[in-house]
């Protein structure tokens, strides 16, 4: 059966404070998770009162602005600082989202900052990302052709084709969607998840992929896309406003109309 | 059940399939049930006996008890990770529903023979 409960050593335990030195008026207070696999110790949230006037607008600036001034101890991912790298994804006020886009003043209550749902975790906030990118190596994520290409210049293809791939070439591969999906959870060993389906799509539908046949019929058996159940939480926590669960329902519809 | 190439497309053809079919089916039967004038034995048993409503239970407890079941395949599929117990979980629900299934329908017939 799949697992409910937590083992006894990834239970969460409360962790240190640390308390804002000084007045301000819009103290704000992080709970972080924090685990270090050097420790064998159990995780345990850590909470930090920092003032929004000392660091940047958003979440990420808050957590580099603890690493700065207040614990260096604390992990974590993060490159571009807007949206498109997609490294600071993170759980955060029970959401998967980017850090760097997500705006301290847009949460009330403390902020409590996870990593994503149901991924090993390598230290604090860096989770492993590891079978998340072999399952997009998995879909063949590059252009397949058996026609040479034209001898003069690139593969063209029309407006209303290239339009085709609006909304799925934007995926920046953050892993919010799949770590938020519940089949994922359950089942992620052999359902590939939204962010590799949206992947999978974006390839079925480009014009100038001529290996769509065997694209779809790799999708065909019960587990790498029929153990989606259209839950949505993909769609939902989407950083980038996409739409992997639409993607996956364009794959089944193809199939469907394939198979009668 | 799992591996076999198009079986899944074939049961997400059907779940829905069944699932639009059940529509006007489930709707003719809540007309009906609000149509009889009580709920004594004798006038359910009659109403059982009539010719359209025996037409409406042939039709529908076949369809409601097939996508219950493919229903339950899933759930099942979702949540036993060991494949030899959800083979033996997937085969004694289907045994147990096509069981329901088959009584309810013979039933419907034997209420219409009058038996």
């Amino acid at each position: 059966m799949a697992q409910f409960t937590l083992p006894k050593n990834s239970k969460v335990k409360q962790g240190k404070s640390f308390p804002l030195r000084g007045a301000s008026t819009r103290k704000k207070t992080l709970r972080v998770y924090r685990w270090d696999p050097d420790a064998g110790e159990n995780p345990r949230l850590d909470s930090y009162e920092i003032d929004p006037d000392q660091c940047g607008q958003m979440v990420l600036d808050a957590l580099i602005h603890i690493k700065n001034e207040i614990d260096p101890t604390l992990t974590f991912r993060r490159s571009c600082r807007e949206g498109i790298c997609g490294s600071c994804a993170m759980n955060i006020d029970g959401v998967n989202t980017l850090a760097c886009t997500r705006a301290l003043s847009d949460i009330r209550q403390d902020i409590n900052v996870y990593p994503l749902p149901h991924t090993p975790v390598v230290k604090d906030l860096v989770p492993d990302l590891k079978h998340f990118y072999a399952q997009y190596a998995h879909i063949k994520p590059w252009m397949q052709t058996d026609a040479p290409a034209p001898a003069q210049g690139e593969r063209r293809q029309s407006r209303a084709e290239r339009e085709q791939l609006d909304g799925l070439y934007e995926c920046i591969l953050c892993a919010c969607c799949s770590t938020s999906c519940p089949s994922y959870w359950w089942n992620s060993e052999r359902y590939l998840g939204p962010a590799a389906l949206l992947q999978a799509y974006r390839w079925i539908i480009d014009s100038r992929d001529e290996n769509t046949e065997a694209r779809l019929d790799a999708l065909q058996d019960p587990f790498s896309m029929y153990r989606c159940h259209t839950i949505m939480n993909c769609t939902n926590t989407c950083p980038k406003g996409l739409n992997p669960a639409k993607a996956i329902a364009r794959i089944k519809q193809r199939l469907a109309a394939k198979a009668f | 059940m799992s591996g076999r190439a198009g079986s899944s497309v074939r049961r997400w053809w059907y779940q829905r399939l069944s699932a639009v079919a059940l529509l006007p089916l489930s709707l003719w039967l809540i007309y009906e049930c609000s149509m009889l004038t009580s709920l004594d034995y004798a006038v359910v048993r009659a109403w059982l006996a009539t010719p359209a409503t025996t037409i409406l239970f042939i039709l529908l407890l076949p369809a409601l008890y097939y996508h219950a079941l493919l229903g339950l395949e899933e759930v099942l599929e979702d949540y036993i990770a060991d494949t030899g117990k959800k083979h033996t979980a997937i085969t004694l629900t289907r045994l147990l529903v096509t069981l329901g299934a088959g009584a309810a329908l013979l039933a419907v017939l034997l209420v219409n023979l009058g038996v």
